[in-house]
């Protein structure tokens, strides 16, 4: 238990620092992907939705930490609902299915960018409500997708724990 | 009822998630020092680890970006060549008139830029995440830069140093949203101010002085233009002078990249791109201005 919440940890870390360095330099029309909602999407799919909303709070705060032109909580607040949100859809579906993280990537990534927008907006953060946003919201979105796959099975090894009952 | 009681459980820890939430938005939006001073932290807690993984990547980064623009510096190269004889010409010329202009200024006892001392950083890393145009500089305030303090690169303004801590400080570029600068263009010197906007790398510049006989500014017509009464494509523009300015006059900005006329509209748009390549910084300065009086 202490080990997989140790590995969580380390995990967010390393999203962290590698959003923050490497994918910096990656950038595609103007956007980059965001890991850590990614590995939210993840452990939301996994776990549910109260695990994915108190992953999300956490990995959200760790990225807002670093920002500086928004306030702090913001993607936090955003990264939390996408969470939950499909976390709640997740206990929807019948059985597993395969190669769906790109679509739950896409779909958490338009999600958590628009909670984004909205929220920072009615915050009084300056240019939010703004086509170019949109535009980045959805280009990240389709990154998020491309780079999924890597990232939830980052994120599986990071939350595996054989001795545990699902959930925090 | 277990099923309820479980839906009823995952309600509340949202609802505590998005009350903590929002009273964070509302404290940092509200600027609030604790707040700041864990950004900070949080900041020079990851600058060494993010300065390791920078320098690894570097050489991949430099590969790759040879590679892919190989065929633009290539073309980059002849321009700048040419440019540069133009402007070899030019700067023989406005030699005569510099002279001039300094003793005036000197006259007039108006701060400059040269007046400003600078400490030389290096950028290390751009903006973080999707919808912020800054970068990060690994000086701060152990090595006496503040927030407020105006932000150059060899050719122009980058722009102002707006966060810092104690061994970085992130710098807001001059085409990001928030960030007005009171500008002068060269030949009218007619005096605006920028209006980013956003995600656009071009600037406007609005609340603009009226030209020659208090006429709206025109855009120059193609030919038998007299370049001080009228804005051409490709003009200079300038920091203003403006007294207790948050940047030192005679900066430059950028250049008019395209003029229009609205349809009705009594003025014309101006925009301008910035001089400064914000994609390509390696090394800026931050300007001590207003430079610390000294008291006797």
């Amino acid at each position: 238990m202490i080990l997989r919440r140790v590995r969580l940890v380390l995990l967010v870390v390393t999203l962290v620092v590698l959003e923050n360095t490497v994918f910096r330099h990656l950038r595609v029309f103007d956007a980059i992907p965001s890991l850590c909602l990614i590995a939210t999407i993840a452990i939301a799919y996994e776990e549910g939705p109260q695990s994915g909303a108190i992953f999300g709070f956490a990995s959200g705060l760790a990225i807002d930490m670093l920002l500086s032109g928004t306030p702090v909580g913001l993607s936090a607040l955003s990264f939390a609902l996408t969470g939950y949100t499909l976390g709640v859809l997740q206990g929807g579906l019948v059985r597993e299915v395969r190669g769906i993280s790109p679509l739950l990537a896409l779909v958490g990534g338009l999600l958590g960018g628009t909670i984004f927008l909205v929220v920072g907006g009615i915050a009084g953060v300056d240019g939010f409500f703004t086509l170019t946003r949109v535009r980045i919201v959805i280009v990240a979105a389709v990154y998020d997708a491309i780079v999924a796959g890597a990232v939830f099975k980052f994120t599986r090894w990071a939350n595996h724990d054989p001795d545990r009952a699902r959930g925090w | 009822m277990v099923v309820y009681r479980r839906d009823v459980r995952h309600r509340s820890v949202l609802l505590v998630i998005v009350i903590s939430s929002l009273l964070l938005i509302t404290i940092s939006s509200r600027g609030n020092g604790m707040v700041d001073s864990f950004r900070s932290s949080s900041r020079d807690a990851i600058a060494p680890v993010r300065d390791a993984v920078e320098k690894v990547f570097e050489p991949v980064r430099n590969l790759a970006n040879g590679v892919t623009n190989y065929g633009d510096i290539k073309d980059e190269n002849v321009a700048l060549k040419r440019r540069l004889a133009k402007l070899e010409g030019k700067l023989t010329r406005n030699k005569a008139v510099g002279g001039k202009v300094s003793e005036l200024e000197r006259l007039l006892d108006l701060p400059t830029a040269e007046d400003a001392t600078g400490i030389a950083a290096r950028v290390v890393a751009t903006a973080a995440g999707n919808f912020e145009r800054t970068v990060e500089i690994n000086k701060g305030t152990s090595s006496g830069v503040f927030v407020g303090q105006p932000v150059v690169a060899g050719n122009g303004l980058v722009g102002k140093v707006t966060t810092v801590s104690s061994t970085t400080a992130t710098v807001t570029l001059v085409d990001a949203p928030a960030l007005g600068v009171g500008v002068r263009l060269a030949n009218t010197g007619a005096r605006c101010v920028t209006e980013p906007r956003t995600g656009e790398r071009d600037v406007l510049l609005t609340i603009c002085d009226r030209g020659p006989n208090d006429n709206p500014l025109q855009a120059c017509p193609e030919e038998n233009a007299i370049p001080d009464t009228c804005v051409s494509v490709g003009e200079l523009i300038f920091t203003a002078a403006v007294e207790d300015g948050a940047f030192p006059p005679d900066i430059a900005v950028g250049r008019v990249q395209k003029l229009t006329q609205p349809t009705g509209d009594l003025e014309m748009t101006i925009a301008v791109r910035p001089i400064v390549d914000f994609d390509d910084l390696t090394y800026v300065k931050v300007l001590r201005w207003p430079e610390p009086k000294v008291t006797k």
